[in-house]
């Protein structure tokens, strides 16, 4: 028997109330919100519960919205799938702009690790108790993160660059 | 580099101050790259040791991080693309697809159902190309080059395909939102079906001198076995899934561009060692061959692209022939 949306929906609300919210279907994946400090009960719950048995980790990513309020400006994306019934879920928190947190859920999957890592690399989400929360991408070194809106792409029609120090151009001098 | 002298504070600095072994001996360090172990994707690796066994890593992955995230957010639908050959050029029409299915499910668009026959040809022929080199290359490493030259000059042959349809070889940038560029040239099918005469031969030689091979056997057999249950809380997926024992595959789970349309089976391993995940590849291969006739046979008659006039000039003739103002 496949696993159904509402009964889903149902459970958690039960068990959760007013922390989870907004469900419904996006692009045929069944989405929800939680809220930052109830997410990793929400997603050990998906994970451990036997009706729901989500125990693979698909992806696990950061967005920034930077015209969202104070309150929604960053937002971590977990998506989970159990692969007996075959249904995926995706889950939402939403975090504050100023010291963006939550908690971490590399005791519930190994790979969320790396993910984590990632994730604060670019977005600078702090994942609290990660156990070696450090840049994995980038150099140790840089103080920004970079995949934050703030950091726009630079103007290829730039022109206060002197070129021959880039190798763009053969002869200009 | 600040990281070649360990500083102070580094946790293996700890490690190595507080364990000593029975005989005196103590852990040391051992830096290993930036180095290409497999040719490209440079990383280092620091690695903590007793004697020769390694206790513990920690990789440095981002030398070659490009940022297409970032280079993506300034760029319209179709020009992704090109970004999506350079993840895994050595299956990049995969990616290719992988962008196009991706962009179709955004704007709601319907492929017609040659474009997914033609998709899934594609797609399982850059699966052989990948499993090719990935074989081979290992049977390079535990010491077998012959095997990789036989193997690799139906690599190419595969690119004269791709060159045929897209006009590229190995960043394809092939297909367009909604199927294919173009119809498939008579030449392609050509290349195709001598490639699907010719190739299983050699694809049989070359497991021929690997699968029963007793030094290759003795290289791989037991090295880096990873349980299903690791492999799963560490997300693999593909083929080192499979080889951990776990009959999981997303063609037969979700099916897409029409694979259910297809028979083939999932081949699983036991151990999900090195060998077994070259036994997977190499039956995979087999699999894939089986796609691609089947869809060979079934290919349907039909539009190649889907009507989506926003991504796609109108045809010639029309535009000089048909006058409707």
């Amino acid at each position: 028997m496949a696993l159904e949306n509402a009964i889903i929906q149902e459970k958690l609300t039960q068990k959760f109330g007013n922390k989870v919210l907004n469900f419904g279907m996006s692009k045929d994946i069944f989405s929800f919100e939680a809220t930052p400090d109830a997410i990793h009960e929400v997603i050990r719950t998906l994970k451990v519960d036997e009706e729901f048995n989500f125990h693979f980790l698909t992806d696990l990513c950061g967005i920034h919205y930077p015209d969202n309020d104070e309150n929604h400006q960053f937002a971590v994306v977990y998506h989970l799938h159990n692969w007996v019934e075959n249904s995926r879920i995706r889950i939402t928190t939403f975090l504050a702009g100023e010291n963006p947190e939550v908690n971490t859920i590399t005791d519930l999957f190994l790979t969320s690790n790396w993910m984590e890592r990632e994730t604060w690399d670019f977005y600078g989400i702090n994942f609290k108790g990660h156990p070696q929360l450090k840049r994995i991408l980038n150099m140790d070194e840089m103080i920004s993160h970079p995949m934050r809106k703030e950091f726009p792409m630079e103007d290829s029609g730039r022109t206060d660059k002197d070129d021959r120090f880039f190798g763009r151009t053969a002869q200009k001098l | 580099m600040s990281d070649l002298l360990l500083l102070p504070e580094h946790r293996y600095a700890k490690i190595i101050e507080q364990t000593r072994n029975e005989d005196g001996s103590e852990l040391s360090i051992l830096n290993l790259g930036p180095t290409h172990p497999a040719t490209h994707g440079i990383f280092q690796n620091i690695l903590l040791m007793d004697g020769e066994r390694i206790l513990d890593a920690e990789p440095t992955i981002g030398y070659i991080h490009r940022a297409f995230e970032k280079i993506a957010e300034n760029r319209p639908f179709y020009q992704v693309n090109v970004l999506t050959d350079r993840m895994n050029y050595c299956s990049s029409p995969i990616n290719n697809m992988a962008w196009w299915m991706t962009v179709e499910k955004l704007l709601d668009i319907e492929v017609p159902k040659r474009a997914q026959y033609l998709r899934v040809i594609v797609m399982e022929l850059a699966r052989i190309t990948d499993h090719l080199i990935c074989n081979s290359i290992l049977g390079v490493d535990t010491g077998a080059y012959t095997g990789f030259l036989y193997v690799f000059q139906f690599r190419e042959k595969i690119y004269e395909i791709y060159e045929e349809i897209c006009g590229a070889r190995l960043t394809t940038n092939m297909g367009r939102i909604g199927g294919f560029e173009r119809e498939w040239s008579p030449k392609a099918f050509e290349l195709l079906n001598t490639f699907l005469e010719e190739f299983p031969v050699c694809w049989k030689e070359f497991e021929n001198l690997f699968e029963r091979n007793r030094i290759f056997i003795d290289r791989t057999v037991n090295v880096g076995s990873i349980t299903a249950e690791k492999a799963m809380a560490y997300g693999f997926t593909g083929p080192n899934l499979r080889a951990a024992g776990i009959d999981y595959d997303v063609r037969v789970a979700q099916p897409y561009s029409s694979y259910e349309d297809f028979d083939f089976i999932v081949p699983v391993g036991k151990s999900g060692d090195t060998y077994d995940r070259f036994c997977v590849r190499n039956a995979e291969v087999w699999e894939s061959l089986s796609i691609i006739r089947q869809a060979l046979a079934k290919l349907p008659e039909g539009p190649i692209h889907a009507d989506v006039p926003d991504y796609y000039l109108p045809p010639k003739e029309d535009v000089y022939n048909i006058w409707k103002a």
